[in-house]
């Protein structure tokens, strides 16, 4: 069977504004795909037009083969749990929950049930009570429970506490495991996701940045730490992502791979090499622009605050392949 | 079950809730007026007349609009596509309007039967209202049900879609249109044609009919607005 989703030269225009650039990538059966990026990258855009929520100003979108828009024998085989759903005034949670039974023909209602029970749902409390963590796992419970063939969840774990997060992603895996299905999952807690995803989409003002397997990126790129010739020496052409320099030491984060033979040279000259996580790959390759604003080890959502020097437009940052090579020469400390 | 007949179930999973709105506000209206014109019968010169079922169709109307700003992007986000939706919630505009009507068709005969309640109150069919044969009456309940319904739906689609600006806009034609007509028809000295021909229509054409028309009209549009909005 051919991929469950694709998107060719995918553009979204708001006015003056490119919510998404010429976006091109597939999905393929039973594969749990993280989408990455910052805040207003446009990653909803991108859901809302995989799943027929909005159309694309540009390009083409196939989800089961066919263009999504309007298209029932599509969308019955889609979920999109959306980060902002709206439900009904006066509806309660049973009532969602018998609407969505109603509406996904592979609902699982015994599944649906031993969720509830998990997020310590309240059946009969009115959907307009629920904290926002309780109506997260409102849309956390629909998204799995509907066991749909393409599930969508955009930012679904807002408000949850880390115990309820653990038990989604613990439920999401376990679920998947008995009944394969492809998940888009956009979030911004990289680094709790990054065992569960299998596949990394990176979203940048509108571009896709990253197209990779979770696997090929752990050796992605590499930190290298030590006295600057010695680390200008080994980082010497390979494609920078960020520098930066304490006291009389650099820092220089490099594209992998780093083989056996890179690793001795690095001992000999007395150079640290550290593995760099997804979470900091994202935001390095993401935040690259805002020339240091955002040092290592910061947290999730850390990359949100430090925004793009005024005047840095779109275009730093080439395909999926050559990502963050062009960012190298911004990223250097001035 | 067909995707409409689903859509049409989903609005009525919280149907006690909703039709608690709609009978309790109607009692409501319904029961002030009994006390009322109960109480100052005796000082009125005539039999009273009283608009207290309007009531009814204003609580119509607010709940339509709530079709299209709560119930239209929570069905989108449940994967149904904006035609299904569409055809659903017609069928429940139009089997609800059928159901009120008939109760208040039923109701306007106790009216009668009972010579206003005992105190000749015409509380469900005032004035010209009133017409002879059930199916007259029922189609003078249910044509202005469905306009305020298709109306209701089709106001928050404008919302939906285009936000502030879009329902502003509206607001701005609904003032603006029936300002042009009256100046029209004063400097075309056009009123007594237009007198004449109000005169010439039956009261279940214009109260009944005339609604009718113009819902399928709202509804049209409803739909054209909501097929390219986003939940």
């Amino acid at each position: 069977m051919g991929p469950v989703v694709t998107a060719h030269q995918v553009s979204k225009r708001f006015g003056e504004v490119v919510a998404l650039d010429e976006v091109s990538f597939s999905l393929r059966e039973n594969v749990i795909y993280g989408l990455l990026g910052r805040n207003g990258a446009g990653k909803t855009t991108l859901m809302q037009i995989l799943t027929g929520h909005r159309l694309a100003s540009s390009g083409r979108v196939e989800v089961f083969g066919e263009q999504p828009y309007e298209r029932e024998r599509v969308l019955a085989r889609v979920c999109f749990v959306r980060e902002g759903q709206r439900y009904p005034d006066g509806f309660r949670v049973r009532h969602a929950l018998r609407a969505a039974e109603l509406l996904f023909p592979r609902w699982d209602a015994d599944f649906a049930r031993s969720l509830v029970d998990t997020f310590d749902l309240p059946l009969r409390r009115p959907v307009k009570k629920l904290s926002r963590g309780m109506l997260s796992a409102l849309g956390v419970v629909i998204g799995l429970a509907s066991r749909a063939p393409l599930t969508l969840f955009d930012e679904p774990y807002l408000g949850l506490d880390a115990p309820s997060r653990q038990a989604f992603y613990d439920r999401l895996l376990a679920d998947y495991a008995a009944h394969p299905r492809t998940v888009l999952l956009s979030t911004h807690l990289i680094d709790e996701v990054g065992d569960l995803v299998e596949h990394v989409l990176l979203v940048d003002r509108g571009r896709l940045v990253l197209d990779e397997d979770a696997d090929t990126l752990r050796g992605y790129a590499v930190a290298l730490s030590g006295p600057l010739e010695a680390v200008n020496a080994l980082a010497a052409g390979r494609s920078e992502l960020y520098r930066e320099r304490v006291g009389g030491l650099s820092r220089v984060t490099v594209r992998g791979p780093f083989d056996d033979a890179a690793h001795h040279r690095a001992r000999d000259l007395g150079v640290r090499v550290e593995s760099v996580s997804l979470q900091q790959l994202v935001v390095r390759l993401t935040a690259a622009r805002s020339a240091g604003a955002a040092g290592w080890g910061t947290g999730p959502g850390g990359p949100a605050g430090s925004g793009p020097p005024p005047g840095s437009g779109p275009g730093g940052v080439g395909g999926a392949a050559g990502a963050g090579a062009a960012d190298a020469a911004g990223a250097v400390p001035r | 079950m067909s995707g409409p007949l689903r859509v049409l179930r989903l609005h009525l999973l919280a149907w006690p809730g909703a039709l608690a709105w709609e009978l309790g506000i109607l009692a409501l209206a319904f029961a002030a007026n009994l006390v009322i014109f109960g109480t100052i019968r005796d000082q009125m010169d005539s039999d009273p007349v009283t608009g207290g079922l309007t009531s009814v169709y204003a609580v119509v109307l607010v709940a339509s609009v709530q079709l299209s700003t709560q119930m239209f992007p929570f069905a989108l986000g449940l994967s149904v596509t904006r035609r299904v939706f569409f055809a659903g919630t017609a069928l429940l505009i139009v089997a609800h309007a059928v159901a009120l009507g008939a109760l208040l068709t039923g109701l306007r005969a106790v009216e009668r039967a009972t010579d206003g309640w005992g105190m000749s109150l015409n509380f469900f069919a005032p004035g010209f209202l009133a017409v002879e044969g059930p199916l007259g009456q029922l189609l003078i309940y249910t044509g202005p049900l469905l306009l305020v319904s298709f109306l209701g739906l089709f106001g928050g689609a404008v919302g939906k879609r285009w936000g502030q600006s879009g329902l502003l806009t509206l607001w701005a034609v609904v003032v603006i249109v029936p300002a042009v007509v009256v100046t029209l028809l004063t400097a075309w000295r056009a009123w007594d044609e237009v007198g004449g021909w109000l005169a010439a229509q039956s009261p279940v054409g214009l109260v009944g009919g005339v609604p009718a028309v113009l819902a399928l009209g709202f509804g049209a549009a409803a739909f054209v607005v909501l097929r390219r909005a986003t939940p």
